[in-house]
Parts: C-alpha cells; sequence; structure tokens
C-alpha cells in the first residue's frame, strides 16, 4: 500500500462559515434598517416640517383674530400681552410671539418690555415655499435657526391694522426628528441581535454534518477505508456523505487492485529472473557441431526452457521444454524440471527412459492438470548420431545440406505429467536421425510456430520454419536463430508476444578443406567431401536393407544418369547398390537407426558417387577379381558385389574422414559401353 | 516392393518342375529361393526358372544363382534359366557368366530343349 504523507490536523478554520454567516447577515440586516431609517426619517421630517408650518399658521391667524378686536380698543396691548403670555406659557416651545400694528411698533409680547417698542424681528428669514393654502397677507418664513408664520391683523372693514408674529427654532423639529432616531437605533439594535443569534443557531444547525463529514474523510486519509460514514440528514451533506461512502468502496477496490497489481509486477519479475538463471547464456561446441538457443520472453512470462549440456561419456544432451503454466508456478515447475534433468542425466542413456523418469518424478509434484511437454535427445558428435524422444513435444526439424531438403520428426508420446502412473512410457520411444555435415536441426516450443500474424487467421507453421532454415544453409547457428525470429517479427508485425520462443539450432559443421592436414591421404578424402557438399546432390539413407530401393528412384532423379543408353542405369543402381549394402549389411549391421549419406557428384574431372559412413571400416582395397572358372568360387557365390562395383565403375577409392568417418569413392566410367557388347 | 520376392512351383511333364521367381533378389529372398530349389533337387526334380519377373537382382542373388546350378550339376538334376529380365540379364552379361548358366530365351524352349 502506498504511504500517506501525514497532514497536520486542522482544529479551526481561517474564515468559519459561522462567521461568515454571521458577518453576511449583520451587514445585510444594518445595511437594510439604515437604508429604510433614512427614508423614514427623510419622510418624518418633511411631515414634520409641514405640521409646523400648519400650526404655526394656525397660531398666527388665531393670535390676528383675537388682535383685530384688540386693537378695536384703547390699549390693545391690555389685552394682547396676557394674551401672548397665555400662549407663550401654554407653548413654551414657541420662540416667539409677537402682535405688531401698523406702524412697527409691539403691541403683544410675552415680555412686557417689548410692548411699545419697535418690532425686531429675527434676522436672515426668507420666505418659505409651502403646501400649506394661504390667506392674503399671510406669509411662511425660515432662517436657519427658525421657522416663522406671519397673518394679517384685519379691521373688520379690512383694512390691515397690523401683523402677529409666531415663531418656533428649527430645534424643536430636529429633537422630534432625533427622538425617532433613537428609537429606529433601539428597534435596530435588538433586530440585529435577534438575527445574529439567529443565525448562529441556525448555521450551527446545519453545520453539524460537516464534523462527521469531516471525521470520516480524516479517517479515509489515514487508510481506513472500510468504516462507513454514518449521517442522517436530508440536505446535500446527506448526498456528500452517500458520495463519499461510494469513493471510499471504489478506492478501496483501487487499491486492491492495485495491490494485486504490484504483487503481480513482483512475481513477474521474480519469475523472469529465475527463467533467465536456469537458460544457459552461451552456445557449446563439439568436434564439428554447434548448439545454441534462443528465447525471447512473453510479457506474462511463460514456461519454455531449453538446456544444452555434455554428458559423462562425451555426448551432448540437449532439451526443449514447455511447462503448461505461466508466471512463478510455471518458473518452479521449470527449475525442478531443470534440477530433475541435471541428476538424472548421466543415469539414464536412452533419452525415453530419462523422460519416463522425469514424468515420474514430476507428477509427484505436479497439481492435475499441469504438465510439460518436452524434447530431449542425445547427440553423439563423433558419428553424428542423435538419438531423441519426444513427451509431446513439437516436431523435429532437420534441414539436410547437401540435397537441400527439410524432414520432420513426429513423435507419438504424451506430455510429463498429463496422466499419473506410468502410462507415458508406452507412448514414448527412442528414435535416431544421424546429422551429416552440413545438416542442421531445429528444435523449438509452440510461440514459434502457433504465432499468429496481425489478422490472427494465420500461424507461422511449420512450412515457413522450414523455408527460413533452408535459406540459412552455411549460416552460422547464432545467424540462423536471428534470422528466424527476424522472420517471426515482421510475421507479428508488432503485433504482442502472446507465448515464450524458444529456439535450439545443432549444426554439424560442413567439412573444410584442411590442408596442413598430415596425411595426403584426409586432404584427398577432404577434398572430396567438400566438394560433395558444395555441388553434389545427395540423399540420406538409414542402416536397413529396405532403404536400399531408395536407390534406384534416386538415382532416376538425376538427369545425367536418367538418359544413360542401354542397362546404364540398371548396371549403376546395382553397384550403387552392393556399395550401400556392404554399408548396411556389414558397416551398421543393419542398424536402423544409423544413417549414411550418398552423393553424386559431376565436377571437372569424372563425375563420381561419394558415400559417408560411420559404421565399421572394411578393407575393401585389397580386393581381387573373383574367379568364377573356379567351382568353389561359384559354389559359394559370395563376394560378387565388388565384383559388380569394379566393373562398372572406372576406380573405387576408400578413404577416412576427419572424425574417423568412412569415405568411399566410386568414380563413373564414361568410357563403358552399356550395351555390354564387350560380354558374349 | 522391398524385398518382396514370390515363387511359384509348377510342377510339369517329364520331372520337370517350373519355378516362377518374381520381385527381387537379395540377401533376403535369394537363401528362400536357394532352399525350395535345394527340396526340389533333393526330390530329384529338374528345374526351370523363370526369371521374367525379376526386377532387380543383387549380388547375393546372382551367388545363390551361381550356387544353385553348380549345386543341381553335383547332384546331377537340371536346372535351367529362362526369360530373363533385363535386371538380370545385365548383371549375368556384366559378370560374364553366361558360360556357367544353361540359359533359355523363352521358357518353353528351356522346356523344350535336349539336355545339354
Amino acid at each position: 500500500m502506498s504511504s500517506s504523507t501525514k497532514q497536520p490536523a486542522i482544529t479551526a478554520p481561517k474564515l468559519g462559515i459561522r462567521a461568515l454567516m454571521m458577518g453576511v447577515t449583520l451587514a445585510l440586516v444594518t445595511g437594510s434598517v439604515l437604508v429604510v431609517g433614512w427614508l423614514q426619517e427623510r419622510h418624518t421630517r418633511e411631515a414634520l416640517v409641514s405640521e409646523v408650518e400648519a400650526r404655526l399658521l394656525l397660531e398666527a391667524r388665531n393670535l390676528a383674530l383675537t388682535s383685530a378686536s384688540a386693537f378695536m380698543s384703547e390699549f390693545p396691548e391690555l389685552t394682547l400681552h396676557p394674551i401672548t403670555k397665555e400662549l407663550q406659557s401654554s407653548q413654551p416651545e414657541l420662540h416667539l410671539v409677537t402682535v405688531v400694528d401698523r406702524s412697527g411698533i409691539t403691541q403683544g409680547h410675552a415680555d412686557s418690555r417689548e410692548i411699545g417698542q419697535k418690532a425686531s424681528l429675527p434676522p436672515e428669514l426668507e420666505p418659505q415655499s409651502s403646501s400649506q393654502p394661504l390667506k392674503a397677507g399671510e406669509v411662511l418664513m425660515s432662517s436657519p435657526t427658525l421657522f416663522m408664520a406671519k397673518a394679517p391683523v384685519l379691521h373688520i372693514q379690512g383694512e390691515t391694522m397690523g401683523h402677529a408674529y409666531i415663531a418656533i427654532p428649527r430645534s424643536y423639529l430636529d429633537d422630534k426628528v432625533s427622538a425617532s432616531r433613537k428609537q429606529l437605533f433601539l428597534a435596530l439594535s435588538a433586530v440585529l441581535a435577534l438575527a445574529v443569534l439567529m443565525t448562529l443557531i441556525f448555521v450551527t444547525r446545519l453545520l453539524r454534518p460537516v464534523a462527521v463529514l469531516r471525521k470520516g474523510l480524516e479517517r479515509i486519509g489515514q487508510g481506513d477505508l472500510e468504516t462507513k460514514l454514518v449521517l442522517k440528514d436530508k440536505t446535500e451533506f446527506g448526498m456528500l456523505a452517500s458520495t463519499i461512502n461510494t469513493m471510499s468502496s471504489e478506492l478501496q477496490a483501487a487499491q486492491d487492485e492495485m495491490v494485486e497489481k504490484e504483487r503481480m509486477a513482483h512475481e513477474l519479475n521474480l519469475a523472469r529472473e529465475i527463467q533467465s538463471s536456469l537458460l544457459p547464456d552461451s552456445n557449446l561446441e563439439t568436434k564439428g557441431f554447434v548448439i545454441q538457443g534462443a528465447h525471447e520472453a512473453a510479457q506474462e512470462v511463460g514456461g519454455d526452457y531449453y538446456d544444452m549440456f555434455e554428458l559423462a561419456d562425451g555426448r551432448i544432451g540437449f532439451m526443449v521444454a514447455d511447462v503448461a503454466g505461466k508466471g512463478l508456478v510455471g518458473c518452479l515447475i521449470m527449475s525442478m524440471l531443470s534440477a530433475l534433468v541435471g541428476s538424472f542425466r548421466d543415469t539414464y542413456d536412452s533419452p525415453m527412459e530419462l523422460l519416463v523418469k522425469l514424468d515420474e518424478r514430476l507428477g509427484e509434484n505436479m497439481k492435475p492438470g499441469s504438465f510439460v511437454t518436452m524434447f530431449y535427445g542425445i547427440l553423439d558428435p563423433d558419428s553424428g548420431e542423435l538419438v531423441f524422444s519426444s513427451a509431446g513435444h513439437s516436431p523435429l526439424i532437420v534441414y539436410r545440406g547437401t540435397s537441400h531438403t527439410i524432414e520432420h520428426y513426429e513423435t507419438q508420446g504424451i506430455p510429463l505429467g498429463a496422466v499419473r502412473g506410468g502410462v507415458i512410457r508406452s507412448t514414448l520411444k527412442d528414435e535416431a536421425v544421424t546429422l551429416m555435415p552440413g545438416d542442421c536441426l531445429l528444435q523449438y516450443t509452440d510461440g514459434i510456430n502457433e504465432s499468429f500474424d496481425p489478422s490472427g487467421e494465420e500461424q507461422f507453421g511449420f512450412d515457413r520454419m522450414g523455408e527460413v532454415l533452408a535459406a540459412q544453409a552455411g549460416a552460422t547457428p547464432k545467424q540462423i536463430l536471428e534470422n528466424m525470429q527476424e522472420r517471426l517479427r515482421d510475421w507479428q508485425r508488432g503485433g504482442s508476444r502472446l507465448d515464450d520462443e524458444t529456439l535450439l539450432v545443432v549444426q554439424r559443421r560442413r567439412a573444410a578443406v584442411d590442408s596442413s592436414s598430415n596425411s595426403r591421404e584426409q586432404v584427398q578424402t577432404a577434398k572430396w567431401l567438400h566438394e560433395a557438399q558444395e555441388i553434389g546432390q545427395s540423399i540420406v539413407l538409414k542402416g536397413n536393407p529396405t532403404e536400399l530401393d531408395r536407390i534406384r528412384p534416386w538415382l532416376e532423379s538425376i538427369e545425367f544418369l536418367a538418359n544413360l543408353e542401354g542397362a546404364g542405369l540398371q548396371l549403376l543402381s546395382s553397384a550403387v547398390y552392393e556399395a550401400c549394402a556392404n554399408i548396411v549389411e556389414h558397416g551398421y549391421q543393419n542398424d536402423a537407426t544409423k544413417s549414411f549419406q550418398l552423393w553424386w557428384v559431376q565436377g571437372s574431372e569424372n563425375p563420381y558417387f561419394l558415400i559417408l559412413d560411420q559404421g565399421l571400416a572394411y578393407s575393401a582395397d585389397n580386393w581381387k577379381e573373383s574367379n568364377f572358372e573356379d567351382r568353389d568360387v561359384r559354389l559359394r557365390g559370395r563376394g560378387i558385389g565388388l565384383d559388380i562395383i569394379h566393373r562398372v565403375m572406372t576406380d573405387v577409392q576408400f578413404g577416412a574422414g576427419e572424425n574417423h568417418e568412412n569415405l568411399t569413392r566410386l568414380v563413373f566410367n564414361p568410357d563403358i559401353d552399356w550395351n555390354l557388347k564387350h560380354a558374349s | 516392393m522391398p524385398h518382396n520376392m514370390e515363387t511359384v512351383v509348377h510342377p510339369e511333364e517329364r520331372g520337370w518342375v517350373l519355378v516362377a521367381v518374381t520381385g527381387t533378389m537379395d540377401s533376403t529372398t535369394a537363401p528362400r529361393l536357394l532352399s525350395t530349389c535345394r527340396e526340389l533337387k533333393d526330390d530329384q526334380n529338374s528345374v526351370i526358372l523363370d526369371l521374367s519377373g525379376v526386377d532387380f537382382i543383387a549380388s547375393s542373388g546372382v551367388g545363390s544363382l551361381l550356387a544353385m546350378a553348380e549345386e543341381f550339376r553335383g547332384a546331377g538334376v537340371g536346372i535351367r534359366f529362362a526369360a530373363l529380365s533385363t535386371a538380370v540379364s545385365s548383371v549375368i552379361q556384366l559378370l560374364n557368366l553366361n558360360r556357367f548358366l544353361e540359359i533359355f530365351p523363352t521358357t518353353e524352349e528351356a522346356r523344350t530343349a535336349e539336355a545339354a
């Protein structure tokens, strides 16, 4: 699991939702109250001004009416002084209550000292526009400190006798407005306090799930993805909680998957390491043979395995195996197989017996259903003979260097561990094939032949493998392997490798002309062989008498020989037959597991047949023509084969190859009369 | 056909027996023909070998023909070789063995010829 970096616990937010909400509420409520208060105050002031004007006008009119009758008397001041004094004392807010006669002398005033004096009106008075209906002579005025109304004192006949003045200070108005404002502020404070309290309660209630969510998220952060968040909430928080629960389950699943992937990757690396440590890291060269393998692992390590080693008796063992079961399991079986082969390879002389033993031992340890296909061969580098057995593995492909032909060797064995109880023995058998100089053998796993093209419709197949092998005649095993892999890459054209690809090449080098060789005879035979391998046509025959029947058709396939007149072909095939029959019967003692090679070489000199075998050497050099005149010779009826050979051929030569093989050279006689006219 | 040789024995008039040989005469099959003929010889039957059906003869086959001729001759019993196929005649000619065997172009001629 990935390690989570530990975050310091967050105790309080820098900007709490609660404080934020309260601030907003405060601002909103204050703002709205202020706006409403301002409007209200404006309205109140206007209303108060209008009311004050009406009142002043009314008072002025009343005073004027009262003054009219007083003016009719001789001493109006006697009437007007108590009236104005009464008015002033009953309405102390009034600034000025006075009645002035036509000549500007004060006739009525609360202060008796003013009576009879020239009336002095307050300064800076300006007429005031007003909505109040004014009668003639009535005036409304104002100064920065006062409101004042002036009403005419009229005689009964309409003559103006003087004026009544009533004034009130503006501060009266301001006091009223200020009182109203105070009330507003009180109300505002109450509303604000209530709003803040309500907000606090509401937001606290609303934010209660946040603590639960936070705790849950902290738990998830600490890696606890199991515990679910329990939150009964009908708001978005409830939805959030269920989203978090879903998220944590998905995280859990993703985490599990990641852990599994990491485990698999680890296992894969381990398997790759095991596999590469088991595979040989170099080729094996001995006595003219080169054995080299190549392995390409699939993305998911498959169970391919190959190995080659020198056995205690000097022979070479090699194997290619495919374990059913990939990854670590496959690798473990592979290691087991490797160890088992290591311990038994020198115990069993027969590949089949080794496979039977491996089946027995692997069967004890493998799960039912798993199995291993395996090819095992033992090569005798002196004779070129390969004895092999195959437990359900792919066919062996052999390229014959001189005939340029491909041979497939299919076997019937069942895989190791497939069926318990030793059933495998009845399905296996040892087979043999002899590798001649220039021959090349290919073993592999099904990752090669079953490799699909990008369309997924066609497999690479045996024929293409054979083609590549044949096209690479003369190349080194390394080049053959590289070319095979290149062809395979071309075939897959970028498609992914689904299975391990393993190739193993065993090549027997062509004989080299070694002029530094000691004996002249060896140089001579090496030259024959070299020429035969370079330009000759050949056939490989087994050490079995029935194989001799293949000689005649082979000769017929050679144009030069097929065109011989008379009994030419008949006699040539008799002569070659006799030479080969000697090898089968005497050299190989009719051992069908052994092989020998026959060439027809049409070089610069007389054409010739060359036979290369690994059988017992025969001293045919001291041959003497049979004397058929001797009755005993006729009665015995033997040794006539050499007579046939010598009579058909110009020359018969024997030699030894570099690895103690026998070489027989039969030189064609161009002068022979195939119509046998010489014989009566 | 590998190592396939068939012999058919036809008793004829005057103590002659016709043995028709077909197939290959090699080291495997020739000894069988030899023993067949030896039995006939031991019963004092003269033998005509019809070799027209022999498609291949190896040295061992040639050797057995020579040995047969000598054994019959030694026992005083006649043996004639008739209608040799090219395969047989070419080898016999090559080795110049005609003079040691009584050879006839056809079985009819072998049957009717006077004793040598």
